[in-house]
């Protein structure tokens, strides 16, 4: 049976190899910056989240789209509210007569 | 057309609970309760764990009787300094929800990889699991309690399956003795079986789309007391085939059982793959329902708005990029850990202050029909 140990499970870690932090002295804004934000993933993956985003909203947009252009003449809120109005006023002549 | 809105009956509403505790846990369970008893006593702290759980559901139930029809966070926030307080649980709530979401998706990526498909990049497989979560987000509530109601029929099987056909290996010594080091021992163990039980704050939301004579704590603690059951079962088989020193060395000893599966004379012989696309399927529906609650919660607690067509995927965003995060599977399961205790935190919070919402707005009633009385 395969044996599967931390050790020798490593995924995304090209995507995230650490940058090596700078030692520089000179460069001491940019050792604090790597502190503080050395946790967040590269840029591809900000890019691909957003692009995740994107597809989503545009789908949703699309969907949106489609049921407005594909709406039958019944089912727009105006005529049924129409509808409605003509049903009450043959509800009302009934009454009174 | 005006349609009645949608009301959970107690069996959906225990099937959806079922849906929502059973995730990543089923598949670590065994390993770290091993490393934290180093013993085969894990069973006895599924067991106590439960039945604190079991506890909280009734607490919750309870507490969801005083306001039939509305969530915890509409409850609370009805007035005054409640709305700012039900504000901050609902941002405390939505800041659980998507690392919560960005870990289960991170973890079914790892699977994913580690099982199926091993040179899919781990990018795609995010990718599509968020963009399939999203379209039942889509759905609503309705959407995602039935496909809970459909996919539970055929995950049980499966484990049924794997627990059955584990039998005939059973080596029961494994389990003895029986609390060498005493009661005390079981300490340590509690916290990873009440994280994997996790999944109760789903009821702080839902309960609202019950009606008030079906709020009941029975039908819900039957699915408590189910998924106790279940890993109850796959604890004690993992112990006693796989022992407990072997488990300990198997990030997901259940795919390791899964493995051990041998069906009618080697007729099946690769179990794990089946087993995993029905894990899939489960942990889909948990990330649908945690999806949705923060996409709600977005929606009526905070912004309280009906439009919000960008939530889902600004949740998505946030959510692909979180899960990327972590470098290493001990990170992974890390951030596991930290999400655990937020769960729990944020259990406990919201149990409190809803209690001192009932309790507060009680006695405001009562002074206020003994001023009526005194003024006749």
């Amino acid at each position: 049976m395969e044996i599967l140990t931390f050790n020798n499970i490593f995924l995304f870690t090209s995507a995230n190899a650490k940058k090596q932090v700078t030692t520089d002295a000179g460069d001491y804004m940019a050792e604090i910056m790597d502190n503080l934000l050395g946790f967040l993933p590269p840029g591809g993956v900000f890019i691909g989240g957003a692009g995740v985003a994107i597809l989503i909203l545009a789908f949703q947009f699309l969907n949106k789209w489609l049921h407005h252009i594909l709406k039958l003449p019944w089912m727009q809120e105006e005529n049924q509210r129409k509808r409605k109005q003509l049903e009450q006023n043959a509800n009302n002549q009934q009454k009174s007569n | 057309m005006n349609q009645p809105p949608y009301r959970i009956s107690p069996l959906e509403m225990s099937i959806t609970l079922i849906s929502m505790m059973l995730a990543i846990g089923i598949l670590t369970l065994p390993r770290s309760l091993a490393e934290a008893m180093d013993s085969g006593d894990g069973w006895i702290a599924i067991l106590v764990s439960s039945a604190i759980v079991m506890g909280f559901v009734f607490m919750i139930v309870r507490l969801q009787k005083n306001f039939p029809g509305q969530s915890l966070l509409e409850y609370v926030g009805e007035k005054g300094m409640g709305k700012w307080i039900a504000k901050l649980i609902a941002v405390l709530f939505v800041i659980y929800f998507i690392p919560f979401l960005a870990y289960e998706a991170r973890v079914l990526t790892i699977i994913v990889r580690m099982y199926l498909l091993d040179r899919t990049p781990p990018e795609i497989t995010l990718a599509i699991i968020v963009l399939t979560t999203t379209y039942a987000v889509s759905k609503g509530v309705q959407g995602i309690v039935h496909l809970n109601l459909m996919f539970i029929p055929f995950i049980m099987f499966v484990y049924l399956i794997l627990i059955v056909f584990n039998i005939q290996d059973m080596n029961i010594t494994e389990l003895r003795p029986v609390l060498p080091m005493g009661m005390t021992s079981l300490l340590p163990s509690l916290q990873p079986t009440i994280f994997s039980f996790l999944g109760i704050e789903l009821l702080f939301f839902w309960l609202a789309f019950m009606k008030s004579d079906h709020l009941r704590a029975l039908p819900l603690n039957l699915g408590v007391l189910f998924v106790t059951m279940l890993y109850l079962l796959i604890v004690v088989i993992s112990y006693t085939v796989m022992s407990v020193n072997g488990v300990k060395t198997i990030v997901f000893p259940t795919v390791g059982l899964a493995k051990e599966v041998e069906i009618v004379e080697g007729l099946i012989e690769r179990f794990e793959p089946l087993m995993i696309v029905i894990w899939i399927m489960q942990i889909f529906n948990t990330m649908a329902i945690i999806h949705y609650l923060a996409v709600q919660t977005i929606k009526k607690d905070l912004l309280k708005t009906e439009k919000g067509m960008w939530i889902p995927a600004v949740v998505t965003f946030f959510t692909y990029y979180i899960a990327a995060i972590p470098n290493s599977i001990q990170e992974v399961f890390t951030l596991g850990d930290l999400i655990g205790y937020a769960g729990a935190s944020l259990i406990l919070l919201s149990l409190i202050i809803g209690y001192l919402t009932v309790w507060i707005k009680m006695r405001k009633k009562r002074n206020q029909t003994n001023t009526k009385e005194i003024a006749k």
